[in-house]
């Protein structure tokens, strides 16, 4: 699998607070990674840190195979960055931007600018600080697709956007991402706003990476499990590890298992619990994994 | 296309407005000053009111250079993790080029040009040319180099604005604490000689320079500000370490055979000057009369190298700190005989009788001073001496509008106004004097006051051989002093009042007479520095006295 984002033990730290804690991360080439986490998690900071705006305080990142350290105009040439944070140069209009870009990318592409530009209907004669929020958002993201980068960054694209412009914002990158073959790295608090972009996922909370792997086996992985039993449980029973947040209601016991495979997990069930009647086993969105998640680590307070 | 060029280029059409509203400060100043050399002498109210407006259009430019320039180079910011260029395949040496380049252009180069031209416009000879311009280069440079040092350590204006002010109360605040509390420390204030203000001036752009490089290189901001925090330490040591001829033209060296060093009382003062209540230095000075130089000559004590005063074998006390130029008085007694010199046959009417110059010789703490005040001890030190000798500049009849022209000064006679005892001439100068500090043998740096021995003028009958001095004591009347832009010294226009009320000393001349007036002349006698030489100055039984009272 090539990767065209890898972290090593990323760790960063500000003063004695540490915001990031041995980050192993591989992105493949391709994919579409949503990486998510509650606000203050730190997924910005491993933004800035993979594209040289901040240091790591240890451990390394690579972008395109160059390490980030060592990044300059030929990799950044190849990287698209959007940020709600970012600064835009505000006495500007959009067309002023992109006659700035333009020169600094030999492979711009002017047709596709216009095509977004007219897609998203963007003022072009307007200065930028005079634009809304989310004008303001698509013009950078114009400004970062137009010369097609293989590797689009877009931290919190989404965030403080009206659902019109979000939803703009959400099936402009869906349509690119059909017709385009670049790796998408995407930062969001929000699993609603990425769910149906995003074939990898990444959860990071407090500065830790929780998890990272293909939707698809996430959602293989993860299954809410509804057991009913033949008589109560007499006992407290000690749940395996991987049931998550166990529920016990009489005959009825519920949790989420981290681990499934089928059929042997079935087997485990009959063998772990005393008279089993029924097993019903469910699917999970996106949504619901991100949400068990962040209740477990919250629960053991993690 | 060069990516500097691109940032260059966005930065040129994102600033265009406040970059037109620069060059057009910056052109009228200069069309003021050059009005002011075109009309100095014959419109009146352009000669009062033209100071005004260009001190006014001085301070402006100052004020705008410290909003604009920040501006330009805040608007790629060096701090913070927003700034568009951050993730843009633009380098940070790109952007560094781009902001030098637009900077140092619009502020530095397009007004050194018109000064030039405003100064050739008035005289400069094209020798001067190059010199004149790295000198101005150099002053704009020590202004605009450190704003942009503290610009580039912050991310917005306010954060410039506070950060400027934090940096130079911090710098007054170590310059003024560190000595007193580092028992020996050579620090060295603002210099006072033209050479020293070089000096200065180059060592700010040098490390301001240097630190600018380093934060574009790095983007280490930290470091840098600690960077800064040493340059304002090691720039006052250095101006107080640094041999003051260094850069300066050898200057004749000659060794007088014949000199005599004679002394008279010493005085101890508080060092008033600098204001510093918290090392409450006491300075010695001592009248100093240089005997045995050739006829018209003078000697002025230039410095002192390494003074000390021991107090037997064992202890020796030396100087804590530099000491400041001396103010070399015209009506001191020493001058007379040259001033005489260079007049020739004329015979002064009304010579001064002010005592000798008195030098700073010594600089002590007061606790130290209070240890060893009344005891006896041996003064030593190396003393250099310039050597000058009075020269007629200009001769021009007392008439409303001559004019002459000598060295670098030009001389109008303005107004002549006749009283019953005297008479009161009114005199324009332009003085062009933009190379004094890499030249030798020039005339000294002159002040403004009555009492500046550089140059004075002497009213004269050519007929009867008679001279008078100029009224050193009656000086109230008008004089401007034109700065313009910066400095006032490069391009001055200064128009003064010299007062000869005493026509009638010695009984030569009875009251004014017109006849006596409508043939005299009058002339200008500028010091000229021939050489310097140096002396051991060796002073036994040398005793502090009270502070304020005389002692042998």
């Amino acid at each position: 699998m090539k990767t065209v984002i890898e972290t090593r033990s990323l760790t960063k730290k500000f003063g004695a607070k540490t915001i990031l804690a041995q980050i192993d991360l591989d992105v493949p080439a391709g994919s579409i990674y949503a990486y998510l986490g509650p606000n203050g998690a730190g997924k910005t900071t491993t933004i800035k840190t993979m594209v040289n705006i901040l240091r790591p305080t240890r451990g390394t990142v690579k972008i395109l195979g160059v390490d980030s350290t060592a990044l300059d105009a030929k990799e950044f040439r190849q990287i698209g960055y959007v940020s709600e944070n970012q600064v835009l140069p505000e006495g500007m209009t959009a067309n002023a931007l992109f006659d700035y870009c333009r020169p600094m990318y030999p492979q711009w592409d002017e047709g596709f600018c216009q095509s977004l530009t007219r897609q998203f209907d963007l003022p072009c004669d307007e200065p930028i600080e005079k634009l809304s929020r989310g004008m303001k958002m698509k013009a950078a993201l114009i400004a970062s697709l137009a010369y097609r980068p293989k590797l689009l960054i877009l931290d919190e694209p989404f965030s403080g956007l009206d659902p019109v412009a979000r939803k703009d914002l959400m099936d402009g990158i869906m349509e690119l991402t059909g017709t385009e073959e670049w790796t998408i790295f995407i930062s969001s608090h929000d699993i609603e706003e990425v769910e149906h972009l995003a074939d990898w996922v990444g959860f990071l909370h407090k500065g830790q990476l929780k998890l990272s792997e293909t939707t698809e086996s996430l959602q293989a992985r993860f299954k809410r499990i509804n057991i009913t039993l033949k008589n109560p449980l007499e006992s407290e029973v000690p749940f395996p590890a991987n049931w998550l947040l166990p529920q016990q209601e009489g005959r009825f016991l519920c949790f989420v298992d981290n681990s499934f495979q089928p059929g042997e997990s079935e087997k485990q069930y009959r063998k772990g619990l005393p008279a089993v009647s029924m097993i019903e086993i469910q699917g999970m969105s996106l949504k619901e994994i991100f949400l068990i998640q962040a209740r477990q680590l919250k629960m053991l307070n993690i | 296309m060069p990516h500097a060029y691109l940032v260059f280029e966005k930065d040129l059409r994102q600033f265009r407005l406040i970059l037109l509203s620069w060059l057009g400060a910056v052109g009228v100043t200069h069309g003021v000053a050059l009005l002011g050399g075109m009309l100095l002498n014959t419109h009146f109210m352009f000669r009062i009111t033209q100071p005004l407006v260009l001190q006014w259009l001085s301070a402006l430019q100052a004020v705008l250079i410290l909003i604009f320039v920040p501006l330009i180079v805040q608007s790629d910011p060096m701090v913070g993790t927003t700034a568009f260029w951050l993730t843009r395949p633009i380098s940070r040496l790109s952007l560094l080029r781009a902001k030098a380049v637009l900077v140092g252009s619009v502020f530095v180069g397009i007004p050194l040009l018109l000064e030039i031209a405003v100064l050739a416009l008035n005289g400069l000879a094209w020798k001067d040319v190059l010199p004149a311009a790295l000198l101005i280069a150099l002053e704009k440079s020590a202004f605009i180099v450190p704003v942009f040092l503290v610009a580039s350590l912050t991310g917005k204006f306010h954060e410039f604005f506070i950060a400027g002010i934090a940096a130079v109360l911090g710098c007054v605040a170590a310059w003024t604490l560190l000595p007193a509390l580092v028992p020996g420390l050579c620090f060295s204030g603002a210099p006072g000689t033209a050479l020293g203000s070089l000096q200065q001036q180059m060592l700010i752009v040098f490390v301001s320079v240097l630190l600018i490089g380093h934060q574009y290189k790095t983007r280490r901001t930290q470091r840098t500000i600690v960077g800064v925090l040493a340059g304002a330490l090691f720039i006052p040591w250095a101006l107080c370490v640094l041999p003051q001829g260094v850069l300066q033209q050898e200057v004749c060296r000659i060794n007088p055979p014949q000199v005599v060093i004679q002394t008279g009382q010493a005085v101890v003062a508080e060092d008033m000057v600098s204001g510093n209540r918290l090392a409450r230095d006491r300075i010695v000075s001592i009248p100093i009369h240089v005997r045995g130089l050739r006829s018209g000559q003078f000697a002025v004590l230039l410095r002192v190298s390494g003074p000390l005063i021991a107090y037997g074998p064992d202890v020796q006390l030396r100087s804590s700190g530099p000491l400041r130029s001396p103010a070399v008085l015209l009506s001191s007694r020493e001058l007379q005989d040259p001033i005489q010199h260079a007049l020739k046959d004329f015979i002064v009417m009304n010579p001064y009788q002010g005592a000798d110059n008195r030098y700073p010789v010594f600089r002590l703490p007061e606790t130290v001073y209070d240890q060893y005040q009344k005891q006896s001890g041996v003064y030593e030190g190396l003393g250099a001496f310039d050597i000058y000798e009075y020269r007629i500049g200009a001769r021009m009849p007392l008439v409303r509008g001559a004019k002459r022209f000598s060295g670098r000064t030009e001389s109008v006679v303005l107004d002549v106004i006749e009283k019953p005892s005297g008479v009161a001439v009114i005199v324009g100068e332009k003085t062009l004097n933009v190379s004094s500090a890499f030249s030798k043998g020039g005339a000294p740096a002159g002040g403004d006051t009555s009492l500046d021995f550089s140059g004075t003028y002497v009213l004269v009958h050519p007929g009867r051989k008679e001279a008078f001095l100029v009224d050193i004591l009656d000086q109230p009347g008008i004089r401007i002093d034109l700065a313009w832009p910066v400095r006032a010294d490069r391009l001055g226009f200064k128009v003064k009042r010299y007062d000869f009320p005493g026509l009638n000393v010695g009984g030569s001349v009875t009251g004014v007479q017109k006849s006596w007036l409508k043939e005299a002349e009058l002339i200008r006698l500028e010091a000229r520095e021939l050489g310097v030489f140096e002396r051991n100055l060796r002073f036994s039984d040398f005793v502090l006295p009270e502070v304020g009272e005389l002692r042998k």
